[in-house]
């Protein structure tokens, strides 16, 4: 099970396999969190999100067909969740960032560090929710602008697009950094 | 290549999203020109300041309360499964199928539906509908269609009954 690609798996899941479905949670309950956070900015609407988007996966597995990689698939699911969420409720605010407080900093070091991460955030959440998907998928997932294109349903061409138009907003936030 | 275009791709040149050919001409303009080489120096730094945006670890026991939900999920699932099996996915056969196999599969479909149209439309002219009971026994093995077939009982009934008693004998 260790080695199978994440489609098998997924097969074996459409065939009522949990312990295959538990395989493919381990593999990707990290990227969800992570993307979830990234995108909502609270720990606990991010929870729900990756948590939701994982039994998504489950429900949806006797319908799937490994027409695109089982990535692709995952992320169009996570992101689409993410946008909803953030269409429902209001923008996080920066109270929720946590403090990942850095050890080797000191507390004026650390302040400023917090001051830092709440103005990324504010800068992220300031995005339309295309361009902060494509942002986030792209800077921190490390998905290419083909793969971009097909979780979000449009061309390479409009991520391209997207992408450097949130550059040019998040450089017009950022840029005293 | 012109400030203009170089600049309207510039965040693709920076992540590499291009053409091999094309980042050359990007490198070659970026080497001469001072002003755009300062803005992809900015786009770099803004993925910079965007790395420092920490994610707190995942939270404890996130895979175990999903394992959980997926539980109390997963018998449901089966459950319908198993009630309406063609209900659900009434062509799921289908749609596994590669292809060829699957345009296979509806010429098969489609030959056999007009084979037993001609075949129909063969015995619809065929004239006298009604095969007689006769003509059915004269063909060969058709006799098994006849109220009393060989070996059968009523058989053995007709035999005895059709034999006329000798004289003085009692039947």
């Amino acid at each position: 099970m260790k080695e199978a690609t994440d489609e098998k798996i997924m097969k074996a899941v459409g065939g009522g396999d949990l312990d295959a479905f538990n395989e493919l949670v381990s593999r990707y309950q990290g990227h969800a969190w992570k993307m979830a956070y990234r995108f909502l900015g609270d720990s606990m609407e991010a929870e729900d999100v990756a948590q939701e988007s994982l039994l998504k996966i489950l429900e949806a597995a006797p319908r799937y067909r490994a027409t695109a990689t089982f990535r692709t698939y995952f992320y169009r699911i996570l992101t689409r969740l993410c946008i909803d969420r953030t269409r429902k409720k209001r923008p996080a605010s920066i109270d929720n960032i946590p403090d990942v407080p850095d050890p080797s900093l000191g507390p004026t070091e650390i302040l400023i560090e917090n001051e830092r991460r709440g103005q990324v955030r504010t800068a992220l959440d300031a995005l339309p929710p295309n361009q902060k998907a494509a942002m986030i998928l792209r800077h921190y997932e490390g998905l290419g602008y083909a793969e971009i294109a097909q979780v979000l349903g449009v061309t390479p061409k409009a991520v391209e697009r997207l992408i450097s138009r949130a550059g040019a907003s998040l450089q017009a936030r950022l840029s005293h950094f | 290549m012109n400030c203009k275009k170089v600049i309207s791709r510039l965040q693709a040149y920076v992540n590499k999203e291009m053409p091999v050919e094309l980042i050359r001409e990007m490198d070659e303009h970026l080497g001469a020109c001072p002003a755009c080489r300062s803005q992809a120096e900015r786009i770099r730094q803004v993925g910079d300041v965007l790395d420092s945006l920490a994610v707190p670890p995942l939270p404890q026991g996130f895979s175990a309360r999903v394992m959980a939900e997926a539980r109390k999920r997963a018998p449901l699932a089966k459950e319908k499964k198993s009630f309406f099996p063609l209900a659900r996915q009434p062509l799921q056969w289908l749609l596994e199928l590669s292809a060829p196999m699957r345009l296979a599969a509806c010429a098969m479909v489609l030959l056999a539906c007009l084979l037993g149209m001609f075949m129909s439309k063969e015995l619809s002219l065929s004239g006298n509908r009604q095969t007689s009971v006769a003509e059915a026994e004269s063909l060969d093995g058709f006799e098994w269609f006849s109220p009393t077939p060989p070996v059968s009982l009523g058989s053995v009934y007709l035999t005895y009954a059709s034999v006329t008693p000798a004289a003085g004998e009692n039947p």
